[in-house]
């Protein structure tokens, strides 16, 4: 056994494809189409997500590893990849039916789906979500103030 | 919340600085301190922290930031030799932290600024 206690985060991606639009009940449709321009589209658009978790913990003195990467897949492919690749947000996820499937409430729902579920896969917590909506833009949570 | 949002523009500089003699300059800066410049396909990161509008769901409205951040710094930069528009040499840390300040003369009414990445080819990036 080797005991290393430092703190690691490890760091997993997958990816998703899915639809959405943005559109607000809470805007008249003059201010949709000013906020959201080309996204607020009726028939939607997609992309090609990237989801990035980060976990910390300390490092396992027998196993060497903060969290088994095949029990983080395992639960990404369950909460994450199974329900939204391939799907229309607005439509098929019930926490998006009145809420704007945006880059940012994406993130911060993914947050609040995968804390519990990671914490209870070991000495172990969840560190950061970043949501990837294209190349050129993501929305990240840290863990921090309030959480 | 944070949103990062990737900026792109194309400028020459040339490294090299009037407090070292020219034989220093060509120890410290090597190639980058030939005397006809060269340029970079430059990459920057914003990255903005602050609250999501919880009637529209953003942090920030794309087309506006973006309008904002080709006003305060990609039309002061692409196609232009950096030399000419920042005072001081222009390696990447300075132009990082240089950068960074501009964009917040530009955001004071909006999102904080929590850092900026400027990526000066694929494998050297400055985080300021």
């Amino acid at each position: 056994m080797v005991n290393d206690s430092a703190w690691v985060r490890i760091q997993r991606t997958v990816r998703f494809s899915a639809a959405h639009r943005y559109h607000s009940e809470q805007l008249s449709e003059e201010e949709n189409r000013r906020v959201f321009g080309k996204c607020n589209r009726p028939h939607g658009h997609g992309h090609n997500y990237r989801l990035d978790v980060g976990v910390d913990g300390p490092v396992d003195a027998v196993t060497g590893m903060v969290i088994n990467l095949a029990d983080l897949d395992a639960l990404l492919k369950e909460k994450v990849v199974e329900p939204l690749d391939h799907s229309f947000l607005n439509h098929d996820v019930e926490h998006f039916a009145h809420i704007v499937p945006t880059c940012e409430n994406l993130a911060s729902w993914l947050w609040e789906l995968l804390e519990e579920p990671v914490a209870s896969l070991g000495n172990c917590r969840l560190a950061v979500v970043r949501v990837w909506e294209s190349e050129e833009l993501f929305a990240e949570v840290e863990r921090g103030e309030g959480r | 919340m944070r949103l990062a949002r990737l900026y792109r523009f194309e400028a020459a500089h040339r490294l090299h600085t009037p407090w070292l003699t020219e034989r220093e300059n060509e120890e410290v800066y090597g190639k980058c301190a030939r005397v006809g410049g060269h340029g970079h396909n430059y990459e920057i990161w914003v990255v903005f922290e602050g609250e999501v509008d919880p009637r529209t769901g953003l942090l920030l409205e794309r087309e506006a930031v973006d309008r904002r951040v080709r006003e305060a710094l990609i039309e002061r930069v692409d196609h232009h030799n950096l030399d000419e528009v920042v005072e001081g040499v222009t390696t990447g840390e300075r132009l990082a932290r240089v950068f960074r300040r501009w964009l917040e003369a530009a955001f004071t009414d909006g999102p904080a600024i929590e850092r900026v990445e400027l990526v000066e080819t694929p494998r050297n990036r400055f985080v300021a």
